[in-house]
């Protein structure tokens, strides 16, 4: 087997099999006729059902299908031991980009002539059988939806060529064949880095200042796409789930902000696991455990803001009472737990994989705090507490430091 | 600033395998001192004793007067020493010039006194734009040893201590290198040069330090040592100690 017609059946094994150009389109066309028959047709006979129009169906499909695709693809770079076809495993990291680039431009080859005579066949029937005459409706979104199909998977492309995704850590082996070019950013996304890490920096004590802010650039450095992504996405999420919530009273907010938190805490541990060592191993930083995990709660405070942030705004209006106040109390307390314990995490180099059990555990109790009226806060001090007792298996033990 | 070790004894491995001294040294902050020596005759062990990395030892240690072991805090940033070790240790996922920045930033360096500084190990050094682009894991040992150096003299506002600053180097950086520890000097500061290159060490040092088998076989200024044997250059002195003098033969500083 040659290498183009390996790489072909790489391509098939991540995307599936991918229909000619004729097939696409006419499958659009009739998946136009049937979606046009199920979300628009049926409300002209019963006007009790709700009408959504499909190009408006179609922007939060694809919208959702292109991410979950490109996750996928994008899984054999940075997670090549979790694909079932082993033969992945043993290719580089530079052969797997240049499979992941095409496997994406590839599904985009299908997609789009599946989007655009979808499109096209239910603006057709909208226009002669709904009367739709609004022209945002039949031309703006749809114009929208292409644009999108076009370039989302083209911008993918780009952000894998540009090694944006992390590599595993035997991918950056200086021998053998899985040597890669590491992660090599453009200079203006290197100087962006440097800034907001260096800002982030300036909300810190002036004596854990510079470790801040290597902090937050390790995590730039670590996963140059990821992060930024994660760090914007997770807030933006975290809204919609609160706006779905509706009700600011409910407890579920405060829980909810909290969870996520907690979940990208736990993205966040692993490379600041990796920055402690480092910071303990480099002679030119004034390296002491206190200052360490200093810095390291200081990062994650300042990660924890735009949360803070959500949290004040989805619940104004509830917090002006005694309970409202113990309410927030609690959140923050919560919240400064959480932070612990992703310190937790991140200063102990022989942790074992069963501790995350116990970490779980320590976040099943602050999240109970965050139910209980008036003295919920007792429960995250608590944990603070059983944190302490259990050791922070630093780094530095038995050390100087 | 004065180093000084009195009788000092360290050993280490099974048994007590390798032992550095018995010796008394004392390092001042005005001169460059080369720290020379075989392979395993204790030159980086010495170094990391004077950064209080090794703690286990007999006899006298001070800096300024004051015994290291009543210290509380690292050496290094106590005192202002500037460290290059002889394997670069650096933080790899971050580019040369966040290094040089955070460096930068802890010891409050203003920053047109960086600025300025970063513009002449630039130029001395022949650093690229990689310094700024790429991590320090995609290094060559050249840039790695250029990154390393540069966090050390940042961090040495009072004396600085490199080991074998020239490996890895071409022939332009070790010039600049030899240009910048003499400027170092210069301001009136210290440096411990720990160095193979004999030609490199007759060039910049005013004292030399040889140990042999974790004893002080010579301590003194080079011209001292130089014109002891007349007609002859440094690494003919150095072959002529290690054949002929015999191990503990009582030099001492």
């Amino acid at each position: 087997m040659n290498l183009e017609s390996a790489q072909n059946l790489l391509i098939k094994r991540i995307i599936g099999f991918n229909p000619s150009f004729s097939q696409s389109v006419l499958r659009g066309a009739g998946a136009g006729v049937l979606f046009f028959g199920i979300f628009e047709a049926v409300s002209m006979i019963n006007p009790n059902a709700p009408r959504i129009p499909v190009p408006t169906l179609l922007v939060i499909a694809v919208f959702v299908l292109q991410m979950l695709l490109f996750l996928k693809i994008s899984r054999i770079l940075r997670f090549p031991r979790t694909e079932d076809f082993l033969f992945i495993i043993r290719i580089s990291y530079r052969q797997r980009k240049k499979i992941a680039v095409r496997a994406l431009l590839e599904s985009q080859k299908a997609i789009l002539p599946f989007i655009a005579s979808c499109t096209l066949v239910s603006v057709i029937l909208e226009i002669f059988i709904y009367k739709e005459r609004e022209l945002s409706n039949l031309a703006g979104v749809p114009a929208g939806l292409l644009l999108f199909t076009y370039f989302f998977p083209r911008l993918g492309a780009s952000v894998l060529k540009s090694n944006l995704i992390r590599p595993v850590s035997r991918d950056s082996q200086q021998s053998g064949v899985q040597n890669s070019q590491g992660i090599r950013i453009f200079t203006v996304l290197s100087r962006f880095f440097f800034c907001v890490s260096n800002a982030a920096g300036k909300l810190a004590p002036i004596s854990i200042r510079p470790y801040v802010t290597r902090n937050m650039l390790y995590l730039f450095r670590s996963d140059p796409f990821l992060f930024p992504f994660f760090t914007l996405v997770a807030p933006v999420l975290l809204i919609l789930v609160l706006v779905l919530i509706g009700d600011r009273e409910l407890l579920f907010v405060d829980f909810f902000t909290v969870l996520a938190f907690f979940v990208l805490s736990f993205y966040y541990a692993t490379y600041f696991q990796e920055a402690s060592v480092w910071f303990r191993e480099c002679p030119y930083y004034d390296f002491s455990h206190k200052r360490m995990r200093n810095a390291q709660i200081f990062t994650s405070a300042i990660l924890s803001i735009p949360y803070t942030v959500i949290f004040l705004l989805a619940t104004n209006t509830a917090l002006l009472s005694l309970a409202g106040m113990a309410r927030t109390v609690t959140f923050l307390c919560a919240l400064g737990t959480i932070i612990l314990i992703n310190c937790r995490i991140s200063i102990n180099p022989k942790r074992k994989d069963s501790d995350v059990g116990m970490d779980l555990a320590l976040f099943i109790g602050v999240s109970i705090g965050v139910f209980v009226p008036l003295f919920g806060w007792l429960f995250p001090l608590a944990i603070t507490g059983v944190i302490n007792l259990l050791g922070w298996g630093s780094v530095c033990k038995n050390k100087q430091c | 600033m004065l180093f000084e070790l009195n009788n000092f004894i360290y050993s280490y491995g099974r048994n007590n395998r390798f032992q550095l001294g018995p010796l008394s040294l004392t390092l001042e902050s005005d001169s460059i001192t080369a720290l020379v020596g075989s392979n395993g005759s204790g030159k980086t062990t010495l170094i990391r004793i004077l950064l209080n990395e090794l703690l286990q030892y007999g006899g006298d240690y001070t800096i300024d007067s004051v015994p290291v072991n009543d210290m509380s805090g690292s050496v290094p940033h106590t005192y202002g020493i500037g460290y290059a070790p002889e394997e670069p240790v650096l933080d790899e996922r971050l580019s040369g010039y966040e290094i040089a920045y955070i460096v930068k930033e802890i010891h409050n360096i203003k920053k047109q006194e960086f600025d300025i500084f970063m513009a002449r190990f630039r130029q001395l050094l022949q650093i690229g734009s990689w310094f700024e682009k790429s991590p320090c894991r995609e290094y060559s040992q050249g840039m790695r040893r250029k990154v390393s150096l540069l966090a050390a003299f940042l961090g040495a506002y009072n004396y600085l201590i490199i080991d074998e600053p020239t490996n890895g180097l071409d022939p332009v950086a070790v010039f600049g290198v030899k240009k910048l520890l003499l400027s170092y000097k210069e301001q009136g500061k210290g440096v411990l040069v720990s160095s193979h290159i004999l030609d490199f060490v007759e060039k910049i040092a005013q004292n030399v330090i040889i140990l042999k088998n974790g004893t002080v076989a010579f301590a003194g200024k080079v011209q001292e040592l130089l014109g002891s044997h007349p007609g002859m250059q440094l690494d003919e002195i150095y072959y002529n100690i290690f054949v002929n003098i015999p191990e503990n033969s009582g030099f001492s500083l």
